[in-house]
């Protein structure tokens, strides 16, 4: 059996065309803005990725689904945001700006710090 | 030619506001150094109080004028802010210092100065076009270079967090939260609008203390401070004092919302605290704009959290008031005590009394004169005594002129006036050459009649010596401006 990755936020959209598909398009812009506050080119946006996917298809402004909710698995984002936010600064101001990464000895010393603090209080 | 006037029009302009620039970046350089030595002198201070002085900071970015006040940072003895006061403005770099025969810039600091001014470069009277101008052109086009570079930036960012924002979802029972993708950390947005964006699948306490912070940075207004001192940064680009400035703040202010929810814990809250900042820390992952709200130098405020203890109520109380005084000090002017200004501001405060002026410099002199005021001064004293004023010979102190029955009434003028009487000198195509200084810069301008040819002006805490001249032809009986020197009170 074939698995499709997809982000939590495709997820979420993708449940509510599990729920109604088939289902017109119009009317899914409508019940996206009700369940997830979502614009109309929002939803549109989905549609195009999700058909790329190959999840559903929009034919003749109707939306189908081609593959079930048990195939589908969320992926976690982490990757996805190395791929679009690294290079969005150049380097030196990405780590003057940031201060926020920490090397595995910082970060195992904080732990030790803060468990010792964890069982006095 | 009708393009090339208006072009040279706008680069004025455009250097005047440059010039603005420059100084009010370096108004703020004082502030600036002050809050940075008193962070580093009270490094546990609450950020609550250093915000004071970001205030004070930010205000020196913003305001090219403020009151003058005896409490000024620029009271203090080794300060020297005669030459650079303008009124409620202070100009360290003259506005006019492209055309002066020895460019001039002050610091507040007389020793200082000198250095400085001595490693401008000096216009050769032979060049047709004085190297300071070409210097003011061209810095001034950086500047601006700059400037639209950040907005630029900006704007990109902007786009795109609102593009990846788009498909947010809402968290079930918290109206203004959001999860979303593709976001490094949590941020709140919004001016008006406040939301709260998360990554999806953050675990119940991380999500609470996540919360907490956001939601305190919203309380604080962060959300609009940010942008807010983003734009200030652009705008001085230039300065690496408010590179600096900026980057304390956007650490201050984390630090700030950190110390509004942890004042709310228990000390063993204040450790779960601790770890969902080093669990959120803890995958390396790129920095997001500066629009939003990144996290900075995660191991200090992990550390804060840990030993974080509520200020005793005296020591709060004390840090308000001295706050208070810190924001006065930083963001007002040197009170005028200083020989030509005060007292000396009031016309007639001294009936009868002698009040001696030594020439400073020539801000006009006609193209029509052929005598040019030598480099070390006219060598003339100008003295007020009683009701006359008399023009003497600084060696010999023989009178070369006087002038009788002078009321020392002092009229305020307007630009409207200043223009028709210094600006009707007429050249061969029938139009205005007067070239001399802009007044716009002054605010109480007034002045008073020696005779038919001569004025005395005080301009804020300046005084101006004019010559008048007297149009034939045409314009018979017409005045115009001859010469205006700058005097200074003399011993």
């Amino acid at each position: 059996m074939e698995t499709y990755a997809i982000w939590d936020s495709e997820y979420r959209f993708m449940n509510v065309v599990w729920e109604h598909a088939p289902i017109g398009s119009g009317a899914l812009c409508a019940l996206c803005f009700k369940t997830l506050g979502w614009k109309k080119s929002t939803v549109y946006n989905a549609i195009r990725k999700m058909c790329e996917k190959g999840l559903i298809e929009n034919e003749n402004a109707t939306v189908r689904v081609l593959v079930p909710r048990e195939q589908v698995q969320r992926e976690e984002s982490d990757a996805f945001i190395e791929r679009t936010f690294s290079g969005s600064l150049p380097g030196f101001l990405n780590a003057f700006l940031s201060g926020r990464t920490l090397s595995d000895k910082e970060a195992e010393e904080l732990k030790k710090l803060i468990d010792a603090h964890r069982k006095e209080g | 030619m009708a393009v090339l006037s208006l072009l040279e029009q706008l680069a004025d302009r455009m250097s005047h506001v440059f010039l603005t620039v420059l100084n009010l970046s370096a108004a703020a350089c004082y502030a600036i150094v002050s809050v940075l030595l008193l962070r580093l002198a009270f490094g546990r201070l609450p950020r609550k109080y250093t915000f004071f002085a970001w205030m004070a900071v930010g205000f020196r970015l913003l305001c090219p004028v403020s009151i003058k006040s005896v409490f000024s940072l620029f009271n203090l003895g080794f300060f020297d802010m005669t030459p650079i006061a303008r009124g409620n403005a202070m100009a360290f770099i003259p506005y006019d210092v492209a055309m002066m025969r020895e460019p001039k810039v002050y610091t507040g600091i007389a020793a200082v100065n000198d250095v400085l001014s001595g490693s401008l470069p000096v216009p050769d009277p032979s060049a047709s076009v004085n190297p300071l101008q070409v210097w003011e052109l061209l810095l001034t086009l950086l500047w601006l270079f700059g400037l639209l570079a950040f907005c630029g930036y900006a704007v990109i960012s902007f786009v795109k967090i609102r593009k990846r924002i788009a498909c947010a979802v809402p968290v079930a029972g918290e109206p203004d939260v959001f999860e979303c993708d593709g976001i490094p950390s949590p941020f709140a947005w919004g001016i008006l609008r406040h939301r709260i964006f998360i990554p999806f699948r953050m675990g119940e306490k991380e999500r609470r203390h996540v919360l907490a912070h956001e939601r305190a940075h919203i309380r604080g207004g962060d959300t609009a401070i940010k942008p807010f001192a983003f734009l200030l940064l652009a705008v001085h680009w230039f300065n690496p004092l408010v590179w600096a400035a900026y980057f304390c703040l956007c650490r201050d202010m984390e630090l700030r919302a950190d110390e509004r929810v942890l004042a709310d814990m228990s000390e063993h809250e204040r450790a779960e605290y601790g770890m969902t900042l080093l669990s959120l820390a803890a995958p390396r992952r790129a920095a997001l704009s500066t629009l939003g709200f990144g996290e900075s130098s995660i191991a200090r405020r992990i550390k804060n959290a840990l030993s974080f203890k509520k200020p005793a109520k005296w020591l709060s109380e004390l840090a308000v008031i001295l706050a208070a005084v810190l924001l006065i000090a930083l963001s007002t002017n040197a009170a005028g005590k200083t020989p030509g200004s005060g007292v000396e501001q009031q016309p007639l405060a001294v009936p009868g009394g002698r009040t001696a002026y030594a020439f400073k410099e020539c801000l006009y002199m006609t193209p029509l004169s052929s005598y040019l005021v030598p480099e070390e001064g006219t060598g003339e004293l100008y003295i007020r005594a009683g009701d006359a004023f008399l023009i003497a010979d600084a060696a010999t102190m023989e009178t070369k002129a006087e002038f009788e029955d002078i009321s020392w009434e002092f009229i305020r003028f307007d630009e409207e006036w200043y223009r028709s009487t210094f600006f009707a000198e007429y050249g061969e195509s029938g139009g205005s050459m007067f070239a001399g200084p802009d007044i716009s810069r002054y605010e109480n301008r007034s002045y008073t009649v020696l005779d038919d040819s001569h004025l005395l002006l005080r301009m804020d805490e300046e005084t101006w010596f004019v010559k008048l001249g007297r149009h034939g032809g045409t314009h018979a009986g017409e005045p115009y401006c001859w010469s205006i020197y700058r005097l200074e009170r003399a011993e």
